[in-house]
């Protein structure tokens, strides 16, 4: 079968797989003393390889007729990336593929390997029976649909930006199962509107302590700051540029999302959702910790 | 360093299972953790990474060759390419948008929920984190090695069509 978002699919398959081995010490230990090999983990990727196949089916189906998104042009046809070579697409393909690979995550974390009545790991068949792709799926369009545009003045690194919204996503439904909690109901993106709102609200903290903050080079460059406002992204036109955007993005994904896990929806004391107020000493531990990592980066 | 990415990769990844599930600011104002705070986890995070990349070299030495779609992420050793122009191809672009995210959830997964990890010494060392590096590298390789779109069963990987 064919695959329409090469990348899309590649980073859900990872993610699941990624998922299905948290906690599990699957990676980490080996009963029989012998060195895990690569054949070791071939039932794994094959059901990740068919639960990736699903979410893919899944984006084309709900995405199919409908006016350009940040999702469809990162293809410039079925299966063919496209170049990042213009503000808008070095963000997406930055933080699109990141976030859909921690959601998958997410969704899978310290499950382990999901198996039928049998006990056999889950086929084709079993996912398109599942509810758990077109949850996941929904899930990242719904996030897709809201991140924040290269137009938005409010925000300067918008692929940090963008992908702390989507990790924090992929944090909130963390061990919670609450993705798929009516199984048989057809989720929509619209089914998430507190999840979004929340974790935008987070994400514009987050770049508003970056932007006080005195990030090292590589974060940066990263935005355009001579053009003024609205800033835009640097695509990436030199080693350093290319490194950064994908070293710094998907880093920035790893610990929003690490600090939202099992959380669910973070509410105040009156159970209202935290508003972009609420976040501001989680935004600056996460930004802290963010920086610590960038000032180490190997560019070389 | 050859594969600087992917060095950048598995400390990032490392960082986020090490943080994960802790919620040391939420749950406990008077613990905020300073940016001094995160100097040893980084230390450990760089410790991790450097044992990650010399395990996937030995991947995909014994798998007998490094794939294109991997060894194009640098134009020459520890120089990363540049997929928005020039001679990146749809390939070298996926390739970046994939491999880079796909080590750092790798190894995000081995870290969930420990914290500090050492040795029973309480050390944290290269050939501490060895078994593990060889685990995490061991399903990277394997869905980086499958990437031929004309593989039987259905690739792992996509490149492309």
């Amino acid at each position: 079968m064919a695959i329409t978002y090469p990348s899309l699919y590649n980073c859900a398959m990872f993610g699941a797989a990624a998922g299905m081995s948290s906690q599990r010490q699957a990676l980490l230990e080996n009963e029989s003393t012998t060195p895990v090999a690569p054949a070791d983990s071939a039932p794994l990727l094959t059901t990740c390889a068919a639960y990736a196949t699903e979410i893919d089916a899944l984006i084309i189906g709900a995405l199919s007729g409908s006016a350009p998104t940040v999702v469809t042009n990162m293809v410039s046809a079925p299966g063919v990336t496209q170049l990042p070579s213009t503000a808008v697409l070095a963000d997406a393909s930055a933080c699109l593929p990141a976030v859909m690979g921690l959601m998958s995550k997410g969704a899978f974390d310290r499950r382990g390997i999901p198996t039928d009545a049998s006990g056999a790991s889950y086929t084709t068949a079993d996912w398109l029976a599942s509810n758990i792709p077109n949850a996941v799926a929904c899930y990242f369009l719904a996030f897709a649909n809201n991140v924040f545009a290269e137009a938005n003045a409010t925000v300067a690194y918008l692929p940090l930006a963008n992908v702390a919204m989507g990790a924090a996503m992929a944090g909130m439904i963390t061990d919670r199962q609450d993705l798929y909690t009516a199984a048989g109901t057809v989720l929509t993106p619209a089914s998430f509107p507190t999840h979004v709102a929340t974790a935008k609200a987070f994400a514009t903290q987050v770049d508003a302590t970056l932007q006080a903050a005195s990030p090292s080079a590589n974060v940066k460059n990263m935005v355009d700051f001579a053009g003024g406002e609205p800033w835009s992204t640097v695509p990436p036109t030199s080693p350093a540029l290319e490194n950064a955007l994908y070293s710094l993005t998907p880093a920035m994904g790893a610990i929003c999302k690490a600090i939202f896990d099992g959380r669910g929806i973070p509410k105040d004391a009156s159970g209202v959702a935290f508003v972009q107020a609420d976040y501001v000493a989680l935004a600056a531990s996460v930004a802290a910790q963010f920086l610590e990592y960038a000032a180490n980066v190997q560019l070389t | 360093m050859t594969f600087p990415i992917l060095n950048n990769a598995a400390v990032c990844g490392c960082l986020g299972g090490m943080a994960s599930g802790r919620q040391p600011i939420i749950d406990n104002a008077n613990e905020l953790m300073q940016p001094a705070d995160f100097a040893p986890q980084v230390t450990t995070a760089v410790t991790y990474a450097g044992e990650e990349v010399i395990a996937i070299a030995e991947t995909f030495l014994a798998l007998g060759s490094t794939p294109a779609y991997l060894s194009d992420l640098e134009s020459a050793p520890g120089v990363t390419q540049v997929a928005s122009g020039g001679p990146a191809t749809n390939v070298i672009a996926n390739g970046f948008q994939s491999i880079p995210a796909a080590l750092m959830i790798l190894g995000m997964a081995s870290f969930d929920n420990q914290p500090n990890p050492s040795d029973a010494n309480g050390q944290i060392t290269a050939a501490f984190f060895a078994a593990q590096a060889n685990a995490v590298s061991s399903i990277f390789g394997n869905m980086v090695f499958n990437n031929t779109p004309d593989n039987a069963p259905p690739p792992t990987l996509f490149c492309t069509d």
